[in-house]
């Protein structure tokens, strides 16, 4: 399980001491279980072992200097707070290492370190009149730079002051909550707090990933669970919205004894709706069976309603009748039955639009969200969760596999599956990475080809080679040139390469004639009687090569090929007068049979003449 | 009404800060819990079991007498009689200072519960004390090993200190911030 990170901003256990551990830092992590992974305390002696900490924690003090002696003077420092807590969230390194939430202190103390102050509490400084004011708090000025750059980053204010003397000030600035610092309880109330408001993940490993929209659907899918109204699940084809549906089961119910039963809506035609949700009386008649419907079944828990945009009209008005009058009467019964039923459905169909034209009952769609609605994102827009997703893929259909192989994914393999959109999410992804493991049973590892991801359509535009490439438009040719090597061309099938030589080559020449073009451009040399400037080709090449000792001579060979007339797009280079000039002038300088003379080979002539 | 500041009432004030929210709340309190946590098995942690009996418990004997000086200044201190020593109203003849004064304290008593407030405090110190000094008699035959398992027994006084000082700290933290003008 992986626990989730804390970042905590405070004066005090934020600050570093030079020669020896911060205790004070120290009993806050024995206080609040929590493992410090700072690692600005090493090798200072004294170990604390947390046995089942609650979160692992960075400590960050906001101030400048980190570490302060006698004689320092201490001022806040909210550019290199803004910092910090960008490390965590714009710009982690990995999503293990994003921020779950973060504690802030409210009262920061300035000002210069004294023998005196420093006998309080190592390193503190005197403090100012102003620091102490809850109207300058730094913690509050803090608060608003984070509301501001990162509104979706949680942030609880973890403070000695009364809770009552600065709940407007916090609570107007976007804070989520208060923990008072010394409070006995304060791990189980932080623990409560990560669940309430706090990204992190699904430790039964069932609804697997860590990236931010799905520890965010998560957290709307845990507030959800608070209460016993009605919840929709939304989101594409494919994405869990069922497992999401469960997740939300296991939040909300006290005993795993809970129901949770699922129907899917297709299934609840107008003849069948009622024996199917309400259940069959016995002795109703001969030759049927009596049998419990879905929602006596699940009452006291969760009843999961699949795609409800699939349902009768019919099937509606009774699941309707169920909401409103909390009984359901069995076909044939003359009694009908209590039942205290959630109901959590899902769809990935426009339903506001469908209850606009009468194909959805607008008010059963208001009591199915009574509770709130929680969004699944589409894995497009989670892909740092792939290569988790793919792992444990891979693992189940090993075990689902005879052969004992234990499988490596490749990393050009791995890249593929993150470049790819997957219109069908994570069951498309699933049923991907099971064909390739059944359909090679004996290989260690599963390389690129190995997979039948659908290929990319065209790679024209710069914005289709970022998607491909999983980064944004390029800035320049570098960045072009990069991500056409880092095309995964491996992955397309043989149709999608079929005949696709010339395309290619003639979108290469293009590319060559329009650098020769800039290069043109920026050897001219402009005088009084030509203020164009004259086309020299010798120093265009020596630009465009980057080699100072071309021949002229060879400079024309040069761009007699990069304007072959033999090339499928030629003629239409050579429409451009400029191109055409260069053209010419190649051809007056080294008329043809003159390149075999001189020796220069093909790759040269196209390449230049690096070695 | 808030009034301007005198310098008493900042220095209370300030000495309160140092006190509870520097001392009792940040660093002592936090403490105590570690501690608790260490005697649970909870965690493990070789420098606090070396230093909290001997470096860091009896830090209520030195922050004792501050509380107490805090409780009994406070009337003094944050009443707003203070007001008529700085302009403008020390600009009043003396008859007037002395009358309107007392008036303006006595009000400020009622308004602010001041009386219930201190003794509040000066109860909450004084359980304080009784479980400090029960936990002192017990300490004073200190195991030569094995100190958590020997301590683990006397738990529930540690724990009843821990919350006789949270109780300080909720007393401490109800004076007023700010001296009040009725």
């Amino acid at each position: 399980m992986t626990l989730p990170r804390v970042l905590i901003i405070d004066d005090l256990f934020g600050r570093t001491h030079s020669n020896r551990r911060n205790e004070e830092r120290a009993n806050l992590c024995g206080q609040y279980l929590l493992e410090d992974v700072t690692g600005d305390e090493k090798g200072k002696g004294g170990t604390l072992k947390i046995k089942q900490p609650v979160a692992q924690v960075v400590f960050f003090r906001g101030q400048n200097p980190v570490c302060s002696t006698v004689g320092d003077t201490v001022e806040n420092d909210l550019e290199a707070t803004l910092t910090m807590i960008r490390k965590g969230w714009s710009e982690p390194r990995s999503d293990s290492q994003c921020w779950s939430m973060v504690l802030l202190d409210l009262c920061f103390y300035t000002g210069p370190v004294t023998k005196q102050s420093d006998r309080r509490a190592a390193g503190m400084p005197e403090g100012r009149e102003r620091d102490n004011n809850p109207t300058y708090y730094f913690g509050l000025e803090i608060l608003q730079a984070i509301h501001k750059e990162c509104p979706e980053l949680p942030v609880v204010i973890m403070s000695s002051m009364p809770r009552k003397n600065v709940s407007r000030e916090f609570s107007s600035k976007g804070a989520l909550g208060f923990l008072p610092r010394e409070d006995p309880r304060s791990a189980g109330l932080l623990k409560d707090m990560l669940w309430r408001h706090g990204l992190i993940q699904d430790d039964t490993g069932e609804i697997i990933g860590k990236s931010r929209p799905l520890l965010m659907a998560l957290r709307s899918a845990r507030r959800a669970a608070t209460t016993r109204r009605n919840v929709l699940v939304r989101g594409e084809r494919g994405v869990g919205k069922e497992l999401l549906a469960h997740y939300i089961w296991r939040q909300g119910s006290k005993s795993a004894c809970t129901p949770f039963l699922t129907v899917n809506s297709a299934a609840l035609s107008p003849t069948l709706f009622a024996s199917e949700l309400f259940g069959i009386a016995h002795r109703v008649a001969t030759g049927v069976e009596g049998r419990e419907g879905l929602i006596p079944a699940a009452s006291g828990g969760d009843l999961f309603l699949d795609e409800i945009r699939d349902m009768s009209l019919e099937a509606q008005a009774g699941i309707l009748r169920v909401l409103e009058d909390r009984k359901v009467t069995p076909v044939g019964a003359k009694a009908s039955i209590p039942v205290d039923v959630r109901f959590l459905s899902a769809t990935n169909a426009d339903v506001e639009e469908l209850a606009s034209i009468g194909r959805f009952r607008p008010d059963l769609l208001d009591r199915l969200r009574e509770g709130g609605t929680a969004f699944l994102p589409p894995l497009r827009e989670r892909r740092s969760d792939i290569p988790l997703l793919v792992e444990k893929f891979v693992r189940e259909a090993e075990a689902k596999n005879t052969a004992a192989i234990q499988r490596n994914v490749d990393a050009s393999a791995m890249e593929t599956l993150c470049a790819f959109d997957w219109p069908g999410n994570v069951r498309e992804l699933r049923n991907c990475v099971f064909e390739a493991v059944n359909n090679n049973p004996d290989v260690e590892h599963l390389v690129a080809t190995h997979l039948r991801v659908p290929a990319v359509r065209q790679f024209g535009a710069a914005t289709q080679l970022a998607a491909v490439t999983g980064s944004g438009p390029p800035r320049n040719l570098g960045e072009l040139l990069q991500m056409l090597v880092n095309v995964p061309a491996e992955a397309w099938g043989a149709s999608e390469i079929a005949g696709k030589l010339p395309a290619i080559q003639g979108a290469c020449d293009q590319l060559l004639a329009r650098m020769l073009k800039a290069a043109i451009a920026a050897t001219r040399r402009p005088s009084l009687d030509d203020p164009e400037g004259r086309i020299l080709i010798h120093p265009a090449m020596k630009l465009l090569t980057g080699d100072r000792t071309l021949t002229a001579s060879r400079a024309a060979d040069l761009v007699k090929r990069l304007l072959r007339e033999h090339s499928a797009g030629a003629s239409r280079l050579l429409d451009d007068p400029v191109l055409r000039e260069a053209h010419t002038i190649a051809h007056r300088l080294r008329p043809k049979g003159q390149q075999k003379a001189t020796g220069i080979s093909d790759r040269e002539a196209v390449h230049g003449t690096q070695k | 009404m808030k009034a301007s500041v005198s310098q008493e009432h900042l220095d209370w004030q300030s000495r309160r800060r140092e006190f509870n929210h520097d001392w009792l709340k940040n660093r002592y309190i936090v403490a105590l819990n570690s501690w608790l946590r260490l005697l649970d098995g909870a965690i493990e942690d070789s420098i606090l079991e070396a230093t909290f009996l001997s470096g860091v418990l009896p830090q209520w004997e030195a922050q004792r007498g501050e509380v107490g000086e805090l409780i009994l200044n406070f009337e003094k201190e944050m009443s707003p009689k203070q007001l008529f020593s700085e302009p403008p109203l020390s600009g009043c003849d003396p008859h007037t200072k002395e009358w309107l004064g007392e008036l303006v304290h006595r009000l400020w008593l009622v308004r602010v519960s001041a009386k219930e407030l201190i003794s509040t405090a000066k109860r909450s110190v004084s359980a304080a004390d009784t479980a400090y000094a029960e936990l002192s008699r017990i300490l004073r035959t200190r195991p030569t090993s094995d100190l958590v398992a020997t301590m683990k027994s006397h738990r529930r006084f540690f724990k009843r200190f821990r919350d006789a000082c949270q109780k300080v700290g909720a007393a401490m933290s109800e004076f007023p911030r700010e001296i009040k003008v009725v």
